[in-house]
Parts: C-alpha cells; sequence; structure tokens
C-alpha cells in the first residue's frame, strides 16, 4: 500500500475518524491473514489470530508513533501473537498431533493444497501466502519479513519448488 | 544436458512470475521448446501458479468475513446492518487485472470529485449523469491512467460490440470480448497469450463496458463528505477545445485533496480528470490524472494493440462448437421472461417463491409448520401455478423465514423470521442471473476451465429427441489422506427448436465416468470407507413449456428426481417441482425495501 495514504489513513484513525479505521481494516486484513495463515498453516486458526490483531492493532493504535508504517506495526502483531499460539498449541499435545492446515472442520475446497500447505516450511508457506493475498508482489513479503526485495524473490522461488515437490510426492495435482 | 535442464528448472519459478529477465527468459523459453521435462515442469508451476491464485480468491470470502467482524467488534456499524462496500481501489488490486490499476491510489483522489458533483453540492448530479450517458455512446473510449511517472495503463471501452481492452505499462495486455465470452491475456516476459473462457462470475466494476465506466462514476468515499469544501466553475482551454473546468478543495485527515473535471462544452464529454493530495507543507503525497479520448476506430484484438504476432498462444477455451451452443444458449437464457413469480416447492421442508421484475428481485423461503398437512393437501391442489398460488395465498399454515430483495444495486438478506431476525446488505448483484438456475436455465459455461472439459456428445436420448448434448466432466480425485473425491459428471440437453431450453439436465457421482483408463482401477488399495458411495444420477426435467406473447418459449413446470430407473410419472413421492408464470400482477410493495421484515 502506498505508505503515504497509509500515514494518512493510520494519522486519521488516531484522531478516531472512523472511516478511515474501516478503510485500514480493509486495507490490510489480506496482509494480516497471510502472515497467520502462512505462520500457523491452519486456516480457522488463522482467522481468528488474524481477527485478533487487527483489533488489537486498531485499539491500540494510538501507540503507533508519528511516521511509523503502520503495516509494519500491525505485521509485527501479528507475528507476536501468532508466536504466542504456537506457544500454546505446543503445550497441547493433543492439539499438536492433529497435522494442521488438513481436514477438520475446513471446506472441502482445495484438499491437496491445504495439505501441501501444511507441511511446507514456516518460511516458505509465509512468502507464499503474502504473495498470493497481498497484492501478488515480492514488495509485501520483503516488507513484512523485513528482507531485500531480491531475497524475497529468492524465497518464493524456493517456496514453489518445495511446494511442487510435496504436491507431486504427495500424489496431488 | 542434465545439468542444463537443472539450471533451467531453476529459473522456472522465476519465469512464472514474469521475474526472469528477458534475456534469461529467451534462453529458457528455447530451451523448453526442445526438452520435454522442462516443459512439463514449467507447465506443473504454471499450474501451481493459477492453484494457489485461486485459492487466495476462494479464500476472499473469510477475509471479508474477518474484515467485517473486526469493523463491528470496532462499533463502527451497526451489526444488523453490515454495508458492504468495496473501495474501488481495493476491489481492482485484487482483481486479476491489478496492473492495470497500479495507480488505483489516484482514482481515488479523483473519484472524490465526482462524488462530490453527483451529490447535493451544486445540484449537477444530473448534468453528470448526463454526461456519462454521453460517453456511453461514443463509439470508442480510451482512458489513458497518468501517474507521476507516465502512463500506468490505457483501456479502450467499446460499448456496443461489448468489448474492453487494456495495455499496462509493464506491456500487458488483457481483452475481455463479453458477447463472445473470451478473454486473452498476452503476459510479456513469457511472450505467451492466453486463452479463456471469460467467465461470468467477475467483479462487478469489470462486467462490462458499462460497468467500468459506471464504478468510476459511482465509487462512493466517505471522505467525500468532509465539511469545508471550496467548489469553483471556470470555463477554459483544453487540446484547443473550450471546456468548463470543475474544481473542488477540500481538507481531510490533515491533507488538502484538489480534484478537477474538465468537460468538454460542446460535445458534454468528460475529458480529463486530475485529482491531488498535498500535505500541510504543501508537499505532493498523491497525484494522478486520467485522461479521456472518443476515437472513432478502436482495435480488434490484441495484436492491434502491440502483442507480437510471434507471440505462443495457449488456448484454454474449450471447443469452438461448444462456445458456439452456448452462446446461443446464453442469448436466450438473458432474455428470457423478466416478470415472473416462480413457486418452487421442494417437497419435505418448504417452498421458495420468486418475484422477478426486471432488475428487481425477491426471494421467499416458506417451512412448513406441518409437513404431513402438506402432503395431504398437495394430493388435492391441481399441479399447475394457478391452483397452487391461490393456496399459497390463502392460509397456507407456513413460516416465512428468509426474505432475500434486490432493488437492482443492492441485496439485502433478513433471515433467521419471525423471531431471531438478522439482516444485512451487500452491493452490487446481479438479481436476475442468480434465479435463472431454479427457474430451469442452469449456468452452463461456469465451470468451464482447462482442467474440466466439456464437449458435445451424442447420447440415445439425445438422438432419440433431437437435442443438442453438453457433456461437462470433472476428474475424481484422491488427497493425500486417501480420501477419494468421485468424478462427477453433468450432461446438458438443450432443445434448439425452443431457444435452446435445457429440457433436461443428468448429474452423476460415480466412479466410473472419468479417469484416465475409464475405469474404477484407480480406486484399488484403497480404504474403502474413504470411497463415497455412488449417488443415484440426478435429474431435471422441463416437463412443461410454454412461449410468451413475444415468442419466447421458457420452462413453465420442472421437476427434479433420482433416475433409480421408475418413470418419473410412477413416482410415488412428490418430485420438488418449479412452477413458473409470466407477467403476473405482482402484491403491492413486494420489491419495497421498506416493507422487509424488521426487528
Amino acid at each position: 500500500m502506498n505508505s503515504d495514504l497509509e500515514k494518512e489513513l493510520a494519522a486519521s484513525c488516531r484522531n478516531a475518524d472512523r472511516s478511515a479505521y474501516t478503510d485500514l481494516v480493509k486495507a490490510y486484513s489480506g496482509r494480516v491473514f497471510a502472515i497467520c495463515m502462512g505462520m500457523l498453516g491452519n486456516i480457522h486458526d488463522a482467522e481468528d489470530i488474524a481477527q485478533q490483531t487487527l483489533l488489537k492493532g486498531l485499539t491500540n493504535i494510538k501507540q503507533v508513533r508519528d511516521n511509523e508504517q503502520f503495516g509494519a506495526w500491525i505485521s509485527q502483531i501479528a507475528k507476536n501473537l501468532c508466536i504466542d499460539f504456537i506457544r500454546r498449541r505446543k503445550c497441547k499435545q493433543s492439539i499438536l498431533r492433529r497435522r494442521v492446515g488438513v481436514g477438520q472442520s475446513d471446506s472441502k475446497e482445495y484438499p491437496e493444497l491445504k495439505s501441501a500447505l501444511a507441511k511446507l516450511s514456516e518460511e516458505h508457506r509465509l512468502a507464499l501466502m503474502l504473495y498470493y493475498f497481498d497484492g501478488r508482489s515480492t514488495k509485501a513479503i520483503a516488507e513484512t519479513l523485513e528482507i531485500s526485495e531480491t531475497a524475497a524473490q529468492a524465497r518464493l522461488s524456493r517456496a514453489r519448488k518445495r511446494l511442487r515437490k510435496l504436491l507431486e510426492t504427495e500424489g496431488g495435482a | 544436458m542434465e545439468n542444463s535442464c537443472e539450471n533451467i528448472q531453476e529459473q522456472i519459478p522465476e519465469f512464472v512470475t514474469g521475474a526472469l529477465p528477458a534475456e534469461k527468459a529467451d534462453e529458457l523459453q528455447h530451451h523448453i521448446s526442445q526438452c520435454k521435462v522442462c516443459s512439463e515442469y514449467l507447465e506443473a508451476l504454471q499450474a501451481d501458479d493459477k492453484l494457489l491464485g485461486e485459492f487466495a480468491e476462494a479464500m476472499q470470502s473469510r477475509v471479508v468475513r474477518l474484515e467485517n467482524n473486526v469493523i463491528e467488534a470496532l462499533g463502527l456499524r451497526p451489526s444488523d446492518k453490515t454495508v458492504q462496500t468495496i473501495p474501488i481501489w481495493r476491489t481492482i488490486m485484487k482483481s486479476r487485472i491489478t496492473k492495470i490499476t497500479a495507480a488505483a491510489v489516484i482514482i481515488i483522489a479523483v473519484t472524490i470529485v465526482v462524488n462530490r458533483f453527483g451529490g447535493s453540492i451544486d445540484g449537477s448530479s444530473v448534468a453528470l449523469g448526463q454526461i456519462m450517458e454521453n460517453m456511453k455512446k461514443m463509439p470508442w473510449m480510451v482512458m489513458v491512467t497518468k501517474g507521476p511517472e507516465g502512463v500506468v495503463a490505457e483501456q479502450w471501452l467499446c460499448f456496443d460490440r461489448e468489448y474492453w481492452i487494456a495495455k499496462t505499462a509493464d506491456g500487458t495486455i488483457t481483452s475481455y470480448d463479453y458477447a463472445k465470452r473470451e478473454q486473452y491475456k498476452y503476459d510479456p516476459s513469457s511472450k505467451t497469450v492466453t486463452i479463456d473462457y471469460l467467465s461470468q462470475d467477475i467483479p462487478y466494476f469489470i462486467s462490462s463496458p458499462q460497468a467500468v465506466l459506471e464504478s468510476l462514476f459511482e465509487q462512493v468515499t466517505e471522505q467525500a463528505t468532509k465539511p469545508g469544501t471550496e467548489i469553483t466553475q471556470e470555463v477554459g482551454q483544453y487540446k484547443g477545445k473550450k471546456i468548463k473546468i470543475h474544481k473542488m478543495a477540500f481538507s481531510a485527515n490533515e491533507l488538502n485533496h484538489r480534484s478537477q473535471l474538465f468537460i468538454d462544452i460542446q460535445r458534454n464529454l468528460l475529458v480529463r480528470m486530475l485529482g491531488s493530495s498535498t500535505d500541510s507543507d504543501g508537499k505532493v503525497i498523491i497525484r494522478g490524472e486520467l485522461e479521456f479520448e472518443y476515437p472513432e476506430k478502436g482495435p480488434s484484438n490484441i495484436y492491434d494493440l502491440g502483442v507480437p504476432k510471434s507471440a505462443t498462444v495457449v488456448n484454454n477455451a474449450p471447443h469452438e462448437d461448444v462456445l458456439e451452443v452456448v452462446r446461443q444458449y446464453r442469448s436466450c437464457r438473458e432474455n428470457g421472461p423478466q416478470q415472473y413469480i416462480a413457486i418452487v416447492t421442494s417437497g419435505m421442508q418448504g417452498t421458495k417463491i420468486i418475484y422477478r421484475n426486471g432488475d428487481l428481485l425477491r426471494t421467499e423461503f416458506y417451512f412448513f409448520r406441518d409437513i404431513n398437512t402438506w402432503h395431504e393437501k398437495r394430493k388435492r391442489i391441481e399441479s399447475n401455478f394457478d391452483s397452487l398460488w391461490k393456496w399459497w395465498t390463502d392460509n397456507n399454515n407456513s413460516q416465512l423465514t428468509q426474505v432475500y430483495l434486490s432493488d437492482g444495486k443492492y441485496g439485502y438478506y433478513c433471515y433467521g423470521l419471525p423471531d431471531k431476525i438478522r439482516s444485512y446488505r451487500v452491493d452490487k448483484r446481479n438479481p436476475g442471473h442468480e434465479a435463472l438456475d431454479t427457474i430451469g436455465w442452469p449456468e452452463i459455461s461456469k465451470y468451464f476451465t482447462p482442467e474440466r472439459q466439456a464437449n458435445i456428445i451424442e447420447t440415445d436420448y439425445s438422438k432419440e429427441n433431437d437435442l443438442v448434448c453438453i457433456e461437462l466432466v470433472f476428474p475424481g480425485k484422491i488427497d493425500t489422506e486417501s480420501k477419494v473425491t468421485l468424478p462427477q459428471k453433468w450432461v446438458y440437453y438443450l432443445d434448439p427448436e425452443i431457444d435452446y431450453i435445457c429440457v433436461r439436465e443428468k448429474y452423476y457421482r460415480q466412479r466410473d465416468i472419468a479417469w484416465e483408463d475409464k475405469d474404477d482401477s484407480w480406486l484399488d488399495g484403497i480404504d474403502p470407507n474413504k470411497i463415497p458411495p455412488d449417488k443415484l444420477p440426478q435429474i431435471k426435467e422441463v416437463i412443461e413449456v410454454e412461449e410468451t406473447k413475444a415468442g419466447q418459449w421458457y420452462p413453465k413446470r420442472i421437476a427434479r428426481y433420482a433416475d433409480d430407473g421408475t418413470p418419473r410419472e410412477e413416482k410415488r413421492m412428490i418430485i420438488p417441482t418449479v412452477y413458473l408464470q409470466t407477467d403476473p400482477p405482482f402484491p403491492d410493495g413486494i420489491f419495497d425495501p421498506g416493507s422487509l421484515p424488521k426487528k
């Protein structure tokens, strides 16, 4: 997202401009969902944590310092909440055994893809999700993961290759 | 050779996203044209790319739900009236033609002007509407989007031919032929033209040349109602023509916005839109420009806009025979009755009533309080619309549980009736379209994709009855957990003599429909518990047709049942049926959103 517009929106949110809140939610929902999906590998968990992230981000928006980018800030909240969630999940062995991402109460669509995504490493899944959910550019990956665009491109390529291998060996597409 | 393949395959992921430098891409293509292994690898990665894109699109509804939850939780909107207006830039950014509107942010600044003028500020909404209508009458319209770094995209619209074609700064050229339902896309990095069936399932703002223009004019931006707006009008010159300039300035969100509309006075056409936003120090934050031209002629295809003739063409569209039949069918489907009431009895649970009057649509769902009474009654009601309608409008002992109403622009959903009413409103729907499937016009082309093959076939039934038969096959699948999705097949029988009505639709979900060898050995070794049982073929059959006064045929009565070999007439169970009445008197206020059930 255009960073000037972003500043403008964040600024008006700090001034409690309601429409600006709505715009920010809509502008960042894709990225936040991508981060959560990338880190957690499970659609339902991703939805829950993404929702928590946006709520937390917007209710605490006054903490965003001037000129600090809202995108980076909300991404960090998402990452922290995901890490918390994973930690909690690790405590619960029973939940851990439930291989994330596959079937469960998810809709039946894209079973092979979801299964392969669940088996990808977090690093690779995150790159793919950011690419497809946030504007199909490596810029979103670079910004969110705080790496260069070249590194983002390389990571995306590795993720694609790995995903292909998974889809192939798992008897999918 | 092996080493070289390894190198090439390293580069394929970048090639797929168009990130590979041109000279490397050329080398790669050269190699691929001669190497089956690498060419297959490329195809696989392209398929993965498509799959991921589809997945992201499918997940979009969850993201929207998420947004609505958050907005609701923040108390930004009352929960029973969630209005889902999607800002134009966001919709555009998410579309397949993203790059066209990389400068979409700019459009916000520009559309603000339109909204202000469209509002009550200077009372010129009528004038603006007139300008838009004039634009639609032009043979061609070209819209050039310019950003700080020059031209971002040019879009050509032909309202008559229902054609849209666009070129972005990176050389991507896309065309939508709405009449032929063909979509061409040229990717300059792979020098490939891909032809696809143009689905009806595309965002509103790109669903027709009219919609492209209307979306530009209509977009409602909340910022536009900020107080303290200054509006001035002046007369000037632009490109040697006398013009009227509407200027508007207002401040919002600590920024100063200035926008201008240039109207060609003689032709009453929009020729230019400018928008800019500056901060308190006068630094320009956003600046954009749209230029409009109205040439006599435009490109007839993507090659006219610069696609090299040597580009590789990948045609994913179904065979021309199928397309031709579908074109005929679609034309009849869309031009069918526009005014009707349909009673849809589902037999077991309740009944649906559809009222349609042009762009207005209302659907009501009723549940029977006492199903046995209905079954008893039903035996005595004649199987025609009038008898059912009479019974319906008298005391029918049923409960209205859901209503959907569309006023042509917004859809209003009310459910949880009568006690736990919940309702919401959504933007832009194509109401008639939604109801067509129910009243006997299935959307045959909805599932035309490369992996789902559509073909014209002949069966005994089609030969005996002189029907055209389209078969659509979805292959079966086994997922990683060895769960099986059985192959599925739809067979549509169309009758060309009565406006291509789909007189019979048969659906199969069986193990031996479509797999490589057309047998079920692909299931060997799979846990039988994971194989869903074959389903009896489901049939939807038109059992009565009628002709309107204008001479159009339409299905009047349609029955649905499972094909277990028993003739339909002998089936004892009540068959779910659709009864249609055209040009009926509509109950008063039936399409009025104000009449919807309230809490």
